[in-house]
């Protein structure tokens, strides 16, 4: 099973430099990405996933920090994707910060709804210290993998 | 839209019913700052896909909800993902082109693509 604790961020796909400043366009950002990689088969049903969820409930969690995700038919298999805004994106009406860090976190339909939860509360967990989200928007690409693994389960 | 795009949004608020109804869920992502506040809407918003979906579909799919816990599953390489028979090429739809299913061998739903 995919999770994303201690050094298990291999579903890690990609951090994407965000573009915009609207929530919607930086998902649509970020799940073109998935698709381009082939984790996504069809990006307008994975959209329409996140906005149901961010209907039922914020996926901002504060801190400057979103993590949307999706347990879809039409993801292929677990993946994150990091968003970094050096503009900072409005999330939520009313947010006391801007969003700057936004993991999208993706499970394909088959995989369980607490092995998902987990996979999301992990990534949650990750960006939870103040010096790790400073050093995740500061760090080359390459490096972004590697200080997510360093986070203590 | 489609009858195949509303079975995979009407599978799709279903998995996130599952997870925003499930105890152990609601309460790891609770204390990472997740609310469900507005899940009231989700049953409204099923209830107004399933009345969009054409009959046979929205059986079809109910029946494979309550048999295998999921509406929908993919085809890949013409194979069921659920029962991993491999589709008759009679079947199956040509390449690039999408559309619903029935897999010969289990009954499921099925979405190719």
């Amino acid at each position: 099973m995919v999770t994303m604790r201690g050094s298990s961020w291999e579903s890690l796909l990609e951090v994407v430099e965000l573009r915009h400043k609207r929530r919607d366009s930086v998902l649509s950002q970020l799940v073109a990405a998935a698709e381009s990689s082939g984790v996504v088969r069809d990006g307008d049903v994975v959209m329409a996933a996140l906005a149901r969820a961010h209907r039922v409930g914020s996926q901002g969690i504060g801190h400057g920090v979103a993590i949307p995700h999706a347990r879809s038919v039409a993801v292929l298999r677990p993946a994150a994707l990091l968003g970094r805004s050096e503009r900072g994106v409005d999330w939520d009406p009313g947010a006391e910060e801007p969003v700057r860090l936004v993991m999208l976190v993706l499970s394909p339909a088959n995989l369980p709804a607490l092995a998902h939860a987990d996979r999301v509360v992990a990534a949650a967990h990750a960006l939870r210290l103040q010096r790790t989200r400073h050093k995740l928007l500061e760090a080359e690409r390459a490096a972004v993998r590697a200080l997510l693994e360093a986070q203590p389960a | 839209m489609s009858a195949a795009r509303t079975v995979l949004e009407l599978q799709d608020l279903d998995q996130l019913l599952e997870l925003a109804s499930d105890p152990a869920c609601r309460a790891r992502l609770g204390r990472a700052g997740f609310n469900f506040d507005g899940l009231s809407s989700l049953e409204r918003e099923r209830t107004r896909i399933v009345a969009a979906l054409e009959h046979r579909w929205a059986s079809l799919y109910e029946r494979s909800l309550g048999r295998y816990g999921r509406g929908v599953t993919l085809v890949r390489e013409r194979v069921c993902q659920g029962c991993f028979v491999t589709l008759p090429t009679s079947a199956a739809p040509p390449p690039g082109e999408g559309g619903l299913h029935l897999c010969e061998g289990c009954g499921r739903l099925l979405y190719c693509r």
